[in-house]
């Protein structure tokens, strides 16, 4: 009797373990019918990105698209120093190995590639040789020889981040600016099609802004000095450099709407619309960012985790969810370089606010993914 | 025996949810941003952040310290002459035939276009609370409700109990809230929730005083399970009522003008059955409410 109980239940306790293994490993939650999984690892001026995207694979919906997963680790890379070469490599390598191991994602699918920051910083440093010799080391350490590794300069990033981020129906009336920590830009579709793009730079960012406020306070290093420095930093930046660079970019004739990207639009939309945590674009009117930007530095306290839970009632939100996303804001951000991160922003958004014509502003909280999924995308196709 | 292969069974249940739990905490951890060099999490600080991304901020710091923007409602006679005064240099400029900086007078030139911008709208917001104090002084008119029957024996059954509200000079009424399907080239109305494709809605807004400005409102329609319904993150966002801020469906501005019903429509790949509610929302008040049933 025994025996036949064995004989019968092991195959069922098999079948059960390798289900439970392959469930296990198929954790994506795929949206189209008919889809392909393509991955795309891209090197960029803090560290490694890697994005899984679903390309939906009906002729009718080209180029409809959706991000899976995307896994970002800060190595650095920019500072060219053997560690964070070193470190970057490492997970460059580990990464390229997820894809074919953890996610079966067969070698072809996969896009590899090093962002504009990447090679401006390089060209600016004299560092080319560097961004080669890690090209050369990750094909070696992956056994492929003849991978693609495509270095992609700040117009393409722009124009595919644009399309990447911005939906099909507000393509050609949106102008879309990245504000990074170092430097912004951006840009829109002003032919009604998608290769001509004006790019839009700036050479003001959230660190950018810091640092030379921070240079600025001297002995007196108090929150209400940092305050009286930031107006002046930016009152300057927008005397020497923003509107002209509105201004020459053209955008604000032909835009309706202006979408902001970057991990202070990320910042700033979590923490101003909680609410709407769920979703991965938010809203804003100019009074609202104002009246944020008052908040971080008279009741910094109210944007904790906890008083941000506080003020949820939505019970389909995830609250811990929520605190957990608001401590991963304020371990990347602390309050000044929230203040200036807001600040620069508040200072672009005016220039295209106007008692005369309304423009709509968005912050775009995964904008990170945009143009890896775009060039994904369209690489697919 | 039995006991002794169902311990077995047990264990290996207990095995298997216990290595999906590690599965999810890994899936969690790799969202996580972490330093190469600095394995222990602290907050950012500006000083600290070994980042070269700095280093690409060449240029140096502004020499020229200029103060922060002054927010005050009435525009004080120090920005006037600020003004004037910005205006001489622009003139100067161009009197310097022999010399003539173009660049320098464009940058000048934005700025006085601000500094007017700026002033016009304190101008207006002056204009704007005068305006103000004159309408309170006017009576308004009482508020009505309506309960329109549903019409004709083709049509789907529809309950429509409207709300026509006056708020001061604004008056609302015509609001429809129903489900479209498509058939063939046409759209037509549906009860059905299988069927539908979009919920349309419209609503005619009057401005007494001000026939033909915008009036800006928010839409919220609440789907049967009491969530609001939300399309597109890009047409959705919140706004503030009663003191808190909520969530709404769709924004609008709508003409003052007579005659001319404001709509708009929400597209979503399903419909529950059941009673979808609309609110209309003017300035934070709720100026009117219909509602749908899907079967």
């Amino acid at each position: 009797m025994f025996y036949v109980y064995v004989s019968r239940l092991i195959p069922c306790c098999i079948l059960l373990l390798q289900f439970s293994f392959s469930s296990a490993q198929n954790t994506l939650k795929l949206k189209y019918p008919n889809s392909s999984v393509y991955a795309g690892i891209e090197v960029g001026s803090k560290g490694v990105k890697m994005t899984l995207v679903e390309v939906d694979n009906n002729a009718k919906r080209t180029g409809a698209y959706n991000v899976l997963k995307d896994t970002s680790i800060n190595t650095d890379f920019i500072s060219f120093t053997e560690p964070t070469f070193q470190v970057t490599l490492k997970e460059f390598t580990r990464l390229y190995a997820s894809t074919r191991s953890d996610y079966k994602i067969p070698s072809y699918y996969v896009f590899t590639m090093i962002s504009s920051g990447v090679k401006m910083q390089a060209d600016k440093e004299e560092k080319k040789q560097w961004v080669k010799n890690l090209i050369d080391s990750f094909k070696r350490r992956i056994n492929e020889p003849n991978r693609q590794v495509t270095q992609i300069d700040v117009l393409e990033e722009s124009r595919l981040s644009h399309l990447g981020i911005i939906p099909e129906a507000k393509r050609y009336n949106t102008f879309l600016i990245d504000i990074g920590s170092g430097n912004s830009k951006g840009g829109y579709f002003p032919n009604g099609n998608t290769k001509d793009f004006r790019l839009f730079q700036l050479n003001w960012g959230t660190k950018s802004v810091a640092n030379a406020v921070e240079k600025r306070l001297e002995d007196d290093r108090s929150l209400r000095n940092f305050n009286i420095q930031l107006a002046r930093v930016l009152a300057g930046a927008e005397h020497s450099d923003i509107i002209y660079a509105v201004n020459e970019s053209g955008s604000y004739r032909v835009s309706d709407n202006i979408a902001i990207s970057g991990g202070i639009a990320w910042a700033v939309a979590t923490l101003i619309a909680p609410e709407l945590f769920d979703n991965p674009v938010v809203p804003v009117t100019y009074a609202d960012v104002v009246k944020f930007s008052e908040r971080l530095y008279n009741d910094f306290e109210s944007l904790s985790d906890e008083a941000i839970r506080k003020t949820v009632k939505n019970r389909a939100i995830d609250k811990d969810k929520l605190a957990r996303e608001v401590r991963r804001i304020h371990q990347v951000f602390d309050q000044r370089s929230l203040m200036a991160g807001t600040g620069l922003m508040l200072k672009i958004m005016r220039q295209f606010e106007s008692i005369y014509v309304s423009k709509q502003f968005y912050l775009v909280k995964n904008g990170q993914v945009g143009w890896i999924s775009a060039y994904v995308a369209q690489t697919a196709h | 025996m039995k006991s002794l292969l169902l311990l077995i069974l047990s264990f290996m249940l207990v095995f298997t949810w216990g290595y999906f739990f590690y599965l999810k905490i890994q899936g969690d951890k790799e969202k996580t941003f972490y330093s190469a060099e600095h394995t222990d999490r602290k907050p950012a600080k500006v000083q600290h952040i070994p980042d070269s991304a700095a280093n690409l901020n060449k240029s140096k710091a502004p020499d020229t310290i200029l103060s922060g923007r002054d927010t005050s409602a009435q525009a004080s006679s120090a920005e006037i002459a600020e003004v004037n005064t910005l205006r001489n240099e622009i003139i100067a400029i161009f009197n310097n035939q022999a010399n003539i900086d173009l660049d320098l007078a464009a940058k000048k030139l934005n700025e006085l276009q601000l500094k007017v911008i700026e002033l016009r709208k304190r101008n207006i917001q002056v204009q704007e609370n005068e305006n103000f104090k004159a309408l309170t002084k006017q009576i308004t008119l009482p508020k009505k409700t309506v309960n329109k029957k549903p019409t004709g024996t083709g049509t789907p059954k529809r309950v429509f109990p409207q709300r026509i509200t006056t708020l001061q000079n604004l008056i609302v009424s015509g609001l429809q809230l129903s489900a479209i399907t498509a058939d063939g080239d046409k759209e037509r109305q549906t009860s059905r929730a299988d069927m539908a494709e979009k919920l349309m809605g419209s609503v005619l807004l009057q401005n007494r005083l001000h026939q033909n400005s915008d009036i800006e409102i928010f839409v919220v329609v609440l789907q049967p399970n009491g969530q609001i319904l939300q399309t597109s993150p890009w047409d959705t966002g919140t706004f503030e009522t009663s003191g808190e801020r909520k969530i709404y469906s769709y924004k609008l501005r709508c003409e003052g003008g007579a005659g001319k019903p404001c709509t708009f429509s929400l597209v979503a790949d399903s419909f529950q059955k059941g009673q979808y509610k609309m609110l209309i929302y003017h300035n934070g008040n709720l100026i009117g409410t219909t509602s749908t049933t899907l079967m």
